[in-house]
């Protein structure tokens, strides 16, 4: 089959490899019909997440029909049209049953690397480095499916692909942040970072009822699909004053109830401290850029919530920690829970509540991954998400 | 020392070990080594890089572990020890019977290949990464269902001495705190002792990964892997492990 595979930093190929095989009771084979590329993929692009190999199928957002499966898969049949979660959760353990999926003690072969670093591991996730689980990923014409008795959701014959392919990743993603923030009614929201991710977060912030999502980016047909969605924006590439100003002046000095880091370790900035982060990353004195989390924990109200959905890898510098402290801020993130939020946002999809679709810009096919992969870190094109069908 | 140790001065010996250690070092150590380059793993790096150390502490004569422990170790054997605890979301009697059913310990023991049991005493074979299988018999010393199982090898002339113990305690609705304790006898000697104490980290690892295992085929049903997937690498299948 073809895969888009990682190479090295900047360098993704499309290889023909031989198709995956079943290699344990629960798992499925899917035949990919439609696949995605997401900002998480750049940070492995930019070389920013340890223990990627060379020939790594990359892709962790993506469904398709089962077209194989394991003795121990009951709930699928052979045909099935499903959407997979980019998190692989078994199901049984202390963290699946309640519901903390992308916690799984079950799902990481490789859990000892991930302890290196942060002590305990995550769930297994596609495509996403060796410490990670080191799964082939779904930028490929086929997958294998670990615990696909638990994870893959069967889509309704109504719905096109395009509609809910982004119960992936990026929908629940943006709704678990906006979630995380404990919307009340007449809440005020700011997210920085407009891609997809910051564009599901303004869209669920409004369905859990935010009076007002302020959002931020600099990259304008971005900012302007963030405005047709119902936001406030701020451009914080050309205007004046500072971000954390402006959110002051446009909430009357409280202060936005709740900020979503919907950026992660790439941030860019014009400022002193962003050319600070970019010389000490470039040194590999710190592995992130926490641009957006520092003035997030700095603009946020007091007693508010700092969501961060945004992906970091290792360490941040200069992390306003009194801030933190003395204004009794809350601080939540992690990867997604896919699995708990397919049903309550399959039923919103189908009710015509949402359409995810409409953060697509680009449509291509496998061939054209290398090239995608390198206009979307350019932000060029207009760029905003990139669907492929395999 | 046995050598014509050479001096830089008359108080500081340049090398600290003896010729016979010296070459056993550098045997031991290629042996490492060599088992080491052939698997493209993590583990893999390490025995090589062990190796290497152990090849370059021979050939110089000079261990910076032998100088410490030589004076701590030298007149006593200490026992390798082990501790491991992980949580399992099982009932501990479903716990204690899986790990009871010794014959089926391999499942999840990466580094055993076989367990018989004939009347109360039980025949193990191991087989570590490049050296040749290691055998000895077991028998167990206490046994109380669904709280604690502990074993020790038979006599002390096997090649592997070494003892163990898994104590379930019931977490409640959170299942069973398993905590697993591993004790073994390096080969005799300074060079023993120094090999034992720089792989206790990897005899850490192991065992870890093996109670991981364990939990993972009772929590869900499997062992997580990646082994044999595809990849666009030219050399096919999983590194990693
Ligand atoms: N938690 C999860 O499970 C999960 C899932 C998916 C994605 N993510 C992460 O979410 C983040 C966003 O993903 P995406 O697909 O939208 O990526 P993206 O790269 O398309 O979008 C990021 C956006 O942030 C903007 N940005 C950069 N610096 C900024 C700053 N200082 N202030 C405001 N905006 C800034 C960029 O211009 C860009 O538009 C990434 O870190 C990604 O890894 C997390
Ligand atoms: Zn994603
Ligand atoms: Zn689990």
């Amino acid at each position: 089959m073809k895969a888009a595979c990682w190479f090295g930093v900047g360098d993704v190929r499309v290889e023909d490899v031989p198709d995956p095989v079943l290699l344990n009771p629960r798992d499925a084979i899917v035949k990919v019909t439609l696949s995605a590329i997401c900002g998480s993929d750049l940070h492995l692009y930019n070389g920013y997440i340890p223990t990627m190999a060379e020939g790594d199928i990359l892709g962790h957002e993506f469904m398709g029909e089962v077209v194989e499966k394991g003795e121990g898969v009951r709930n699928l049949q052979i045909g099935d049209r499903v959407v997979v979660p980019f998190t692989i959760a078994c199901g049984a353990c202390f963290f699946c049953k309640r519901g903390l999926v992308s916690l799984c003690d079950n799902s990481n072969p490789n859990a000892w690397m991930a302890e290196k670093l942060y002590g305990y591991s995550g769930s297994g996730l596609f495509g996403y480095s060796h410490m990670m689980g080191g799964y082939a990923g779904g930028q490929a014409q086929y997958v294998r499916v670990p615990f696909a008795d638990v994870g893959p959701v069967k889509v309704p014959a109504g719905l096109t692909d395009e509609q809910v392919l982004f119960l992936s990743d990026i929908f629940p993603t943006g709704y678990m942040a906006a979630e995380n923030c404990g919307i009340q009614d007449g809440d005020v929201i700011a997210v920085w970072g407009c891609g997809p991710v910051g564009l599901m977060a303004i869209r669920s912030a409004f369905l859990l009822g935010a009076s007002r999502v302020i959002a931020i980016d600099e990259v304008a047909p971005r900012l302007e699909a963030a405005r047709r969605i119902g936001a406030e924006t701020i451009d914080f590439g050309t205007e004046e004053p500072s971000v954390v100003e402006r959110l002051h002046q446009l909430t009357y000095g409280l202060g936005p109830d709740a900020c979503i880091d919907a950026v992660g370790l790439e941030a860019h900035g014009h400022s002193l401290i962003a050319a600070y982060d970019r010389v000490k990353q470039a040194l590999r004195l710190t592995t992130d850029r926490p641009l957006a989390l520092r003035q997030a924990i700095q603009a946020c109200r007091k007693g508010g919530t700092v969501s961060v959905p945004g992906v970091y890898g290792g360490f941040i510098d200069k992390a306003p920690v009194g801030a933190f402290f003395s204004k009794g801020l809350t601080l939540k993130g992690g990867q997604t829970h896919v699995h708990r939020y397919l049903a309550p946002l399959l039923s919103r999809i189908e009710r015509g509540e949402v359409d995810p679709s409409f953060v697509i810009s680009h449509r291509i096919g496998i061939d054209e991954v290398p090239e995608a992969y390198a206009t979307f870190e350019r932000k060029a094109d207009d760029a905003i998400k990139y669907v492929l069908r395999p | 020392m046995a050598t014509a140790a050479l001096r830089r001065n008359d108080t500081q010996p340049l090398t600290n070990i003896g010729d016979v250690e010296r070459v056993g070092s550098v045997a031991l150590g290629m042996v490492f080594v060599m088992a080491g380059l052939r698997r493209h793993s993590l583990a893999g790096r390490t025995a090589a890089a062990v190796g290497s150390a152990l090849v370059a502490r021979g050939v110089t004569g000079r261990c910076p572990v032998s100088a410490r422990l030589a004076r701590r170790l030298e007149s006593y054997r200490r026992p390798v020890r082990v501790v491991e605890a992980m949580q399992v979301s099982v009932p501990p009697a479903e716990a204690y019977r899986a790990w009871r059913d010794l014959e089926r310990l391999p499942r999840f023991m990466k580094h055993i290949t076989s367990v018989t049991t004939v009347d109360g005493t039980s025949h193990w074979t191991a087989q570590f990464s490049g050296l040749p299988p290691v055998e000895w018999d077991a028998e167990i010393v206490r046994d109380v269902p669904g709280e604690v199982l502990s074993w020790r090898s038979r006599n002390d002339d096997q090649p592997l001495e070494n003892s163990g113990s898994v104590t379930f305690f019931d977490l409640g609705p959170r299942g069973t705190g398993l905590r697993v304790e591993i004790g073994y006898y390096p080969p005799a000697g300074p060079l023993g002792q120094a090999v034992a104490r720089l792989f206790s980290p990897v005899t850490e690892r192991q065992v870890r990964e093996d109670v991981r295992r364990f939990k993972s085929l009772l929590e869900a049903g499997e062992i997580p892997t990646t082994a044999g997937q595809p990849s666009g690498a030219a050399r096919q299948g999983e590194r990693g492990r």
